[in-house]
């Protein structure tokens, strides 16, 4: 529990205090983030679930219990009880069957299945597909995908027009979906042998 | 026809590749701490949040305290003296008159009804 917030009052918990909030959810993201991410090994739905977890504390604050429990095991049952939503959601589906390189032929028809994100064979595949792009093509979607940065701010960092930066993440993208396409096939006839 | 589904194909295999980019190119980074992007974006994203329920709820507040506080006690008691001197006026014209005391009775009713008519509306 942040110190902090353990000396002020609940009622600014219940009531919205900003300052406790931005105290309590700059601790909360990266503890839920590390939860979700050892269930499963997925950064895009572990950003999803603490969003969703986050928004859900703070719609339904008003019925917080300071008797029943600190803020952090209150956020934490929650955070569990979309655990349990995900898990039961992914059970009621079909599992993806077949291998890797049918799901990469179809990148940009059909979404990739999150089980097939978690697999540890596509991390290798999307290192090894990344690797091979140019230096400036890889520093450009890392800055618009991972860092969340648009083409103006990405011409900022890259010193290049914001022009030049679109037609890059263009030129990026699609050599990405072909190195991805390659590497998923290498990787399943590299296990076929 | 044709041409609007091929474009509509095209638009949607593009964002479709987008997506799908974002959520490969995101496991090559680090999987035990949140990006500093999406930190700051949530924690503004909640704060945005909390500040716009806390101003709603206060404009809710502040709205059935002026109808409780201001307009309605305001009309109310106007409407209030207004019945008292309308039947105080009626018994005063009945005597001057040398009226039926029926008369009287029937103008302090009418004076009554008005009154809960008002009560009545203010209810619904």
């Amino acid at each position: 529990m942040p110190e902090g917030l353990e000396q002020r009052s609940w009622l600014g918990f219940a009531e919205g205090d900003a300052e406790i909030w931005r105290e309590f959810i700059s601790q909360q993201i990266p503890r839920l983030y590390g939860l979700f991410v050892k269930r499963w090994l997925n950064p895009s739905l572990a950003e999803e679930l603490v969003q969703k977890t986050v928004f859900d504390a703070v719609r339904g604050r008003g019925s917080y219990d300071p008797s029943k429990g600190s803020p952090e095991e209150w956020i934490l049952g929650i955070a569990r009880n979309n655990i349990s939503l995900e898990a039961r959601k992914r059970a009621s589906r079909p599992s993806p069957n077949g291998d890797i390189s049918s799901y990469f032929a179809a990148i940009d028809t059909r979404p990739l299945p999150d089980e097939v994100l978690e697999r540890q064979e596509t991390t290798l595949i999307v290192r090894s597909a990344m690797s091979r792009l140019e230096p400036k093509e890889q520093t450009a979607l890392k800055a618009k995908y991972i860092e969340g940065l648009d083409a103006r701010d990405i011409s900022r960092q890259m010193n290049v027009t914001e022009k030049a930066v679109h037609s890059m993440l263009y030129r990026a993208r699609i050599s990405l979906r072909q190195e991805l396409k390659r590497a998923a096939i290498q990787d399943v006839e590299g296990q076929r042998l | 026809m044709k041409r609007e589904n091929d474009n509509s194909f095209y638009y949607n295999s593009i964002i479709l590749l987008d997506k799908n980019l974002a959520r490969l190119v995101k496991l090559t980074c680090d999987p035990d701490k949140p990006t500093e992007a999406f930190t700051q974006s949530l924690t503004s994203n909640v704060l945005g949040e909390i500040k716009r329920s806390v101003e709603a709820n206060k404009r809710t507040r502040e709205n059935i305290l002026v109808k409780v506080s201001w307009l309605d006690k305001a009309v109310g008691w106007a409407a209030m003296s207004a019945a008292a001197c309308a039947a105080g006026l009626a018994f005063v014209v009945a005597a001057l008159l040398k009226l039926n005391s029926c008369l009287a009775v029937m103008a302090i009713m009418t004076v009554f009804a008005n009154w809960l008519n008002y009560l009545g509306g203010l209810i619904l």
